[in-house]
């Protein structure tokens, strides 16, 4: 059974580039964290020339190359290459394994002679496919898989390993391709063992006293014996791209350019295996390590850029992100492309709905910042509160211990929302008259200062003196100044 | 009305308060206050700072303290502020309470945790008189199974007619709740009510600052600290008026603070602190015991005493009496003679050795009156103070037996150390304040590293131009309240540590004048002040100081007298020894105590000392001092005859005679201001401490313009007055004690004589006590064989913990053999119990060794891949290949080495590994120790380099001054000291020896990421020799890549260890 392997080199910079093709001619590489102490884990070819290499800090680097773009290891992006590049595999059989970083298996049992004249043909489209999907992958095909992915890495596009070349060929390997454990690799250095030749050539049993299962199952793999079959990877459930900003994107048409090349990424994906996109996720990123997540249907399944752009577009405005946007990670829904078959007697319409499906309705209508389950804040803010997750099942409220002071005697306040503008006329500086809309009237007596003020590492800081005011129309009132406005308002009346 | 602020908290209430004591008094005077009183929890570790600024301001300083009590917390309420931890207030009245306040802490420290105190109702049932009790917090939040009523009739037992309920307004409704609670509670039990503020910072600014503090405090951030938050800014110290203003409903309150003040009559300066007696024979007086052992020993050290020493000894004898401490130096030499008994080396240093009789009770090793050093620069009539005696000892496990034998002496509650209170520094200001403000942690981390390591600063080293280069937006408002915040937590206090050496005693209780806190180190106690407390209080203080060097010397005498047969007397070595002086002279003095730098070998061939004297010159002119004040070059010059000797008047040539016309030493200023003005030892001491660091400019102008009315009278004036004057101003800021220098010239003698003498013992004493020094042992491993020393490798059947010395066969040149204290990740007991085993009977076979000794995997394969198994026969390959078998197999654990096996035939498999390579070889040593024995990891580039036109270190010597040359090496030194103005120092080994490069400003901001970070560096540049003094003046500096694998840096600025990544 021929296994082939997809695998891209340098797949971190394979994946920045993939996503910003415009870096691939610039002299780049890959860190694995930001900071000048951060390792290369990948390099441009442009950059190599200059004498980066990875493994080197990036102070080093831009000392060899100040002009060097250095740009840290992506999650999202990774992510978003590696669903890539399974999918551009599951375009050609549907047989795929996904094994990360990279590198995908798909079985080519059947699909010579039939589909493709000739295993070469076939390769020769699979790399054109990969590359059609931005990724410039090499391809190796041998009896098993370890040998496919080494033949992969090894040569420089596509390698195919006849099976009596395939024990010469991995002699001459070094032992890192195996990529072992960081205890035995050590321990295999220590030994001086730097090929799979070498350690192919040490007895059986000396290795397995040693070095204990991983040692054996690295031994045989050194002499070409692969004992895991191709794992086939479960249908996707959802696409998803993603990508991390290099600064916080505050406006929307620079991130609407973003949002652009991920839905063309994603829509290609779609395409390739017949289908279209039903709805969208878009989960953000900001900075001060706020997250949002906005859930946008799709009404009639489709892959057009353009109007999905557009939909993303109209909800951002009307949803604008609470601060900087760092990342993005876009999911598409998929949906058959063949719509299915209406019963002939009933009209289509909603299916039974359960309490989650009418949440999920509400949610949509409401947005998500207006619905769920009201809870304190812990803060000194008047009024903070938040919302939590939906919780139909009132959960039994502790009450609070009975403290000496608590059992004081409390006037009960009915608060005005939103609290109301008032004129506050002072006589040295405590309030005299009252004027405002349904409230007004000479200060009889009152209670106060009371001081509130926090945050002030915020941009909404917040600075306010409250009164309790006995006014003559018989009312108690609670009034408060807003600092550095010295605005005054009604927060409500005493009960 | 007058109000009395009775609760103010510094920022010695760690993290609860954002003031230092000196801003409160300051601003406590600016706002009218004539007292006030301080209150931090659960110590008085501000008190001292606070009555000395408090005396300079005019304002009583009263003492105050929060004591938390050990009780169970009141449960928290659902979605509200979390409640404060039961806790007590009192002041103290006098000094029964001051002591009983003292006793009470110190014992609820006792059994608590670092940093916490567990005070319960019983500790203070007896402890109470003398202190006034202000309650609040306790009656409003009880601890369960107490209520308000229960707790009051408590008190009052406790605190009779001492018992306060406080109020406090700070503009929150919920807190006038709770006064009205409290003050039906006072009628109830008709007790009186008394206002404080609770003061947390000094002006409402500070409250940014005690958010931050808080939120350090809590280990969370400003964004989810919520109530754990002040509410507003209201706890800053309000004016005597805004207080009264504020409870001008509770006229009463106000008007108690004044009377609790008037109660309160204790201060610091009430301390009762007093120095213990010295057990004296029956009816003799301290006086006479004194006098008798200054002569005993004066005439063992003098043999013959002149009328000079005589005359000294009087002198010194006669101030002594008059300031009557002569119990302070019979305890200062019990302490001395104990290490004498014990066979621990000891010195005096710093300015007792200005003093014959310290010289006398051996003391100190240096002879005042030989040397003409200045006794008042020690001890004068005229300052009223005590002295100030450190005594050296070998740093590690003797000097510890010599304190615990002072705590032994005057009891546990009689001795402590002091405190060493850590402050914020940028560093660490940057790191905590960012992580409270929520920046991003690998910006911050940058940050910090960005910031500077050197003792140099420049402006490019200031947080705000590096915030940029971190990534962080300087105009961005969370950004500028972290640069804020970070400005104002500099300096403030984070906790307290222990000092180094520094220990306190007292006659009697010592926890009755300061309270005393369980150290970390098991068996050490500390004092919640640190030494200038103690000094500002009148508490004498002795330092035990460690030294590592005089560890070093005691270990290689008894090494020098078992393997080569000589007899070491440090007191009596060669005076002027030939060999000595040359290897000085040429600075070969890698591991020599005092002048092993970079600077101080840079000095040495130009200084070429030639005698005792000079090396005191030499070890005073590196420093500060002479290096701000210009008289470095001067005196070299004068040295080398290139510049006449000249004086700034003829009456100073005696005393400068013997520095040239240059004056390096304290001593020197302080006789030139006797010569010149007629001062007065004393005055002359005032005079230098006018000008020394804590410098006040009042004091300064009174005491120069008493300088210049005496040079006037001796009719000194015009520019030769104004020379004087600017040569001591400028002088006494960083002068060296003349017998300072000589005390440490002296160790630096005797190191350099073993080293030129003995160099086996020498650096296999220095092996063995390191860390210590400039150099790693990698570099002492190379010094030394560049010195003829054989050094073996580690080996099992051979070495023990630390170095030794061998020889193969009697007569065969003495050997190092390096000790498994070096082997990384090897346990020191895993090494003992080998030891023990091979004492017992030797190991017949690798194997045998494993099944006798628990050595874990890793110890054993790290052992074999440093050659340590070789006596076996293994290589370390093979060596490798069977421990790992061995290892591994469940046979040869601990409990199965038992009779089956003991008879049982080693076996030994075939290795099928191939050999190590040398530089493989090199490489595993490195990984393994962190040092080799054989060839230099430059040797094996050497052909590499050669190719690139790089020299060997030791062919500068023979290249012309100007050439451009190549070096590289190993960077064992990067320097850049305060006083090189911005320069940059580094230190590359090759196998040949070392090569010095500067970096200048310009080009070190160049390379600086290249300057922190490569381990090894290829520098180019014109050669520099001037007076043999050599360095490449390096225009280009390049990361000197190995081919593999590469090697990272582990560990700070000089000391390095070597490892590689792969």
């Amino acid at each position: 059974m021929p296994v082939a392997c997809l695998y891209v080199p340098d797949f971190p910079l394979a994946a920045w580039i993939r996503a910003q093709p415009e870096l691939g001619e610039a002299r780049l590489a890959i860190a694995r964290t930001s900071g000048a102490q951060a390792e290369l884990v990948a390099v441009s070819a442009a950059a190599r020339q200059r004498g980066v290499l990875p493994g080197m800090r990036a102070a080093q680097a831009w000392s060899l190359d100040p002009s060097l773009l250095i740009r840290p290891l992506s999650p999202a992006l990774l992510a978003s290459a590696q669903a890539a590049l399974a999918d551009c595999a599951a375009s050609f059989s549907p047989c795929v394994e996904d094994a990360g970083d990279g590198v995908v298996y798909l079985d080519l049992q059947g699909l010579i002679g039939t589909l493709f004249p000739s295993l070469r043909a076939l390769v020769t489209a699979l790399t054109q496919r990969a590359a059609r999907f931005g990724l410039p992958a090499r391809v190796g095909v041998a009896r098993t898989k370890l040998a496919a992915r080494l033949a992969a890495r090894q040569g420089d596009g596509v390698t195919l390993l006849a099976p009596h070349e395939e024990s010469e060929f991995l002699a001459a390997l070094p032992i890192a391709v195996l990529q072992p454990s960081e205890a035995v690799a050590a321990t295999l250095q220590r030994w001086g063992i730097a090929t799979l030749g070498q350690l192919a050539a040490l007895p059986a049993a000396g290795v397995g006293s040693r070095l204990g299962p991983e040692g054996v199952a690295l031994w045989r793999q050194a002499r070409g014996e692969d004992p895991h079959p191709l794992v086939p990877r479960p249908q996707p459930v959802f696409f998803e791209e993603g990508i991390d900003l290099d600064y916080g994107v505050e406006s929307l048409e620079p991130f609407a350019f973003v949002l652009r090349g991920l839905l063309e990424r994603l829509t290609t994906r779609l395409a390739a295996q017949g289908w279209l996109c039903s709805a969208l996720h878009l989960r953000l990123r900001l900075a001060m390590r706020q997250r949002e997540e906005h859930t946008l249907p799709v009404a009639w399944p489709h892959n057009e850029v353009k109007p999905l752009l557009a939909l993303l577009r109209f909800h951002l405005e009307q949803h604008p992100p609470q601060a900087p946007i760092e990342g993005v990670v876009l999911r598409a829904l998929p949906h058959p492309a063949r719509p299915l078959q209406l019963d002939l007697f009933r009209s289509a319409g909603p299916t039974a709905t359960t309490w989650g499906a009418t949440l999920t309705q509400v949610l949509a209508l409401c947005g998500p910042q207006r619905c769920g389950t009201p809870g304190v804040l812990a803060s000194h803010r008047p009024q903070a509160h938040c919302l939590g997750a939906f919780d139909p099942i009132q959960t039994a409220r502790t009450t609070a211990p009975a403290t000496p002071v608590a059992s004081f005697p409390v006037l009960a306040l009915r608060h005005w929302r939103p609290p109301r503008p008032v004129e506050v006329f002072c006589d040295r500086d405590r309030p005299d008259f009252v004027r405002g809309e349904g409230v007004g009237g000479r200060v009889v007596s009152y209670a106060g200062p009371w001081r509130l003020q926090g945050e002030w590492w915020q941009a909404d800081a917040y600075d306010r003196t409250y009164y309790d005011v006995h006014l003559s129309d018989g009312g108690i009132y609670r009034v408060y100044r807003e600092e550095p406005a010295n605005q005054w308002f009604v927060e409500g009346v005493y009960d | 009305m007058p109000y009395v602020e009775l609760r103010a908290h510094s920022a010695f209430d760690f993290l609860r308060a954002a003031s230092l004591p000196e801003d409160l008094v300051e601003r406590a005077a600016a706002l009218g206050y004539r007292t006030l009183a301080l209150a931090d929890r659960d110590g008085v570790y501000g008190a001292p700072r606070f009555h000395m600024a408090a005396r300079t301001a005019g304002v009583r300083a009263l003492v105050g303290c929060e004591l938390s009590l050990h009780l169970p917390s009141p449960p928290v309420a659902p979605a509200t502020a979390p409640p404060p931890l039961p806790s007590l207030y009192v002041l103290v009245q006098n000094r029964t309470g001051y002591r009983n306040l003292c006793r009470t802490i110190t014992a609820a420290k006792r059994t608590a945790p670092k940093g916490e105190s567990h005070l319960g109702w019983e500790q203070l049932e007896s402890n109470t008189e003398g202190l006034i009790c202000l309650v609040r917090d306790l009656l409003l939040f009880p601890p369960p199974a107490e209520s308000p009523t229960s707790l009051l009739e408590r008190l009052q037992r406790l605190f009779p007619g001492r018992l306060y309920l406080e109020l406090q307004r700070h503009f929150d409704e919920q807190e006038e709740r709770a006064n009205r609670y409290l003050l039906a509670l006072a009628s109830a039990f008709g007790l009186p009510v008394v206002a404080t503020n609770e003061v947390r910072h000094t002006t409402p600014r500070g409250r940014a600052l005690l958010d931050v503090l808080t939120c350090i405090r809590h280990h969370t951030t400003l964004d989810d600290a919520g109530w754990l938050l002040a509410r507003n800014a209201e706890r800053h110290l309000k004016a005597p008026g805004e207080m009264a203003a504020l409870f001008r409903d509770l006229p009463a309150a106000i008007h108690n603070t004044e009377r609790i003040a008037e109660q309160c009559e204790f201060t610091l300066a009430d301390l009762g602190y007093r120095f213990p007696d010295y057990p004296l024979p029956p009816g003799e007086s301290a006086m006479a015991h004194l006098r008798e052992l200054v002569y005993r020993g004066a005439r063992e050290r003098y043999r013959t005493l002149t009328p000079a020493v005589r005359r000294q000894l009087e002198h010194e004898l006669q101030v002594i009496g008059k300031l009557d401490l002569a119990g302070y130096f019979l305890i200062v030499w019990d302490i001395v003679r104990f290490c004498r008994e014990q066979g621990i080396l000891a010195q005096g240093r710093g300015s007792a050795a200005n003093s014959a009789v310290c010289y006398a009770l051996g003391i100190t090793a240096v002879d005042p009156v030989g040397m003409e050093l200045l006794f008042e620069r020690f001890l004068s009539e005229e300052r009223g103070e005590w002295p100030d005696i450190d005594i050296d000892l070998p740093s590690g496990e003797q000097r510890e037996r010599v304190i615990q034998y002072v705590y032994q002496h005057y009891g546990p509650h009689g001795a402590a150390m002091t405190a060493n209170v850590i402050t914020y520094r940028l560093r660490s200001a940057v790191r905590e304040v960012g992580k409270v403000l929520g920046l991003v942690p690998e910006q911050v981390d940058r940050l910090a590293r960005l910031l500077h390591r050197f003792e140099f600063r420049d402006p490019r080293d200031d947080l705000l131009p590096q915030l940029p280069a971190a990534g962080l937006d300087p105009t961005a408002p969370r950004v500028r309240w972290f640069a804020q915040c970070v400005r104002a937590i500099l300096h403030l206090p984070r906790h307290l540590g222990q000092h180094s050496g520094g220990m306190i005693i007292a006659a009697g209780r010592l926890d009755e004048i300061v309270p005393l806190e369980p150290a970390r180190m098991p068996g050490r106690v500390v004092v919640q002040w640190d030494k200038d407390d103690c000094a500002d209080l009148g508490i004498i203080k002795v330092d035990l100081l460690g030294l590592g060097m005089m560890a070093v010397l005691e270990d290689a005498i008894p090494l020098i007298r078992q393997h080569e047969g000589v007899e070491i007397d440090l007191a009596h070595l060669p005076a002027n020894d030939a060999k000595t002086y040359e290897q000085l002279q040429r600075a070969d003095t890698i591991g020599v105590f005092q002048v092993e730098s970079r600077a101080q070998m840079a000095t040495l061939p130009r200084l070429r000392p030639r005698c005792f004297y000079d090396l005191v010159v030499e070890v005073a002119l590196i420093r500060p001092g002479p290096i701000v004040g210009q008289m470095v070059h001067p005196y070299l010059r004068r040295r080398a005859g290139r510049e006449p000797i000249t004086y700034p008047h003829p009456s100073l040539e005696p005393i400068l005679r013997r520095t040239l016309g240059v004056p390096l030493f304290q001593e020197q200023l302080l006789r030139i201001a006797m010569t010149v003005a007629g001062f007065s030892g004393g005055e002359a001491e005032e005079l230098r401490r006018a000008m020394g660091f804590k410098r006040s400019l009042e004091r300064m102008r009174a005491i120069e313009a008493r300088l210049r009315q005496g040079m006037a009278e001796r009719g000194i004036t015009g520019d030769t007055a104004e020379q004087i004057v600017r040569s001591i101003t400028s002088f006494a800021l960083y002068g060296f004690p003349e017998s300072h220098a000589a005390s440490f010239a002296l160790l630096a003698y005797a190191s350099a004589y073993l080293k030129a003498h003995h160099p086996a013992a020498f650096a296999c004493a220095l092996l063995n006590h390191w860390p210590m020094g400039f150099y790693h042992p990698a570099t002492i491993v190379k010094d030394a064989q560049r010195h003829g020393v054989r050094v073996l490798p580690m080996d099992v059947t051979r070495s023990r913990w630390e170095c030794t010395l061998e020889r193969a066969a009697p007569g065969q040149p003495l050997c190092l053999r390096l000790g498994l204290r070096f082997v990384a990740g090897l346990r020191s007991a895993a090494a003992e119990q080998l030891v023990r085993e091979r004492e017992q009977s030797p190991f017949r076979s690798l194997e045998d060794l494993v099944r006798r000794c628990a050595l874990r995997s890793e110890e054993l394969e790290r052992l074999a891949e440093i050659g340590a198994f070789a006596s076996f026969g293994h290589t370390r390959r093979a060596a490798l290949w069977q421990v790992t078998g061995i290892a591994r197999g469940p046979l040869f654990s601990k409990s199965a080495s038992s009779a089956e096996h003991t008879h049982r035939q080693d076996r030994t498999e075939a290795s099928p590994l191939a050999d190590m390579s040398a530089w493989e070889r090199t490489l595993a040593d490195y990984r393994g120790t962190g040092l080799t024995v054989g060839p230099h990891l430059l040797a094996h580039l050497r052909s590499y380099l050669d190719q690139r036109g790089v020299v060997r270190a030791q062919q500068l010597a023979t290249l012309a001054n100007g050439q451009w040359v190549r070096v590289a090496g190993l960077v064992i030194v990067r320097q850049r000291p305060g006083t090189a103005k911005g320069f940059c120092f580094l230190t590359l080994e090759d196998e040949t020896g070392i090569a010095n490069a500067v970096l200048s400003p310009t080009l070190f901001d160049r390379y600086r990421t290249l300057v922190h970070t490569a381990p090894l560096l290829l520098a180019e540049g014109p050669l520099q020799k001037v007076d043999g003094v050599i360095h490449v003046r390096a225009q280009r500096l390049t990361a000197l890549a190995l081919p593999r694998p590469r090697l990272t840096q582990r560990g700070r600025g000089y000391r390095m260890r070597l490892t590689p990544e792969e």
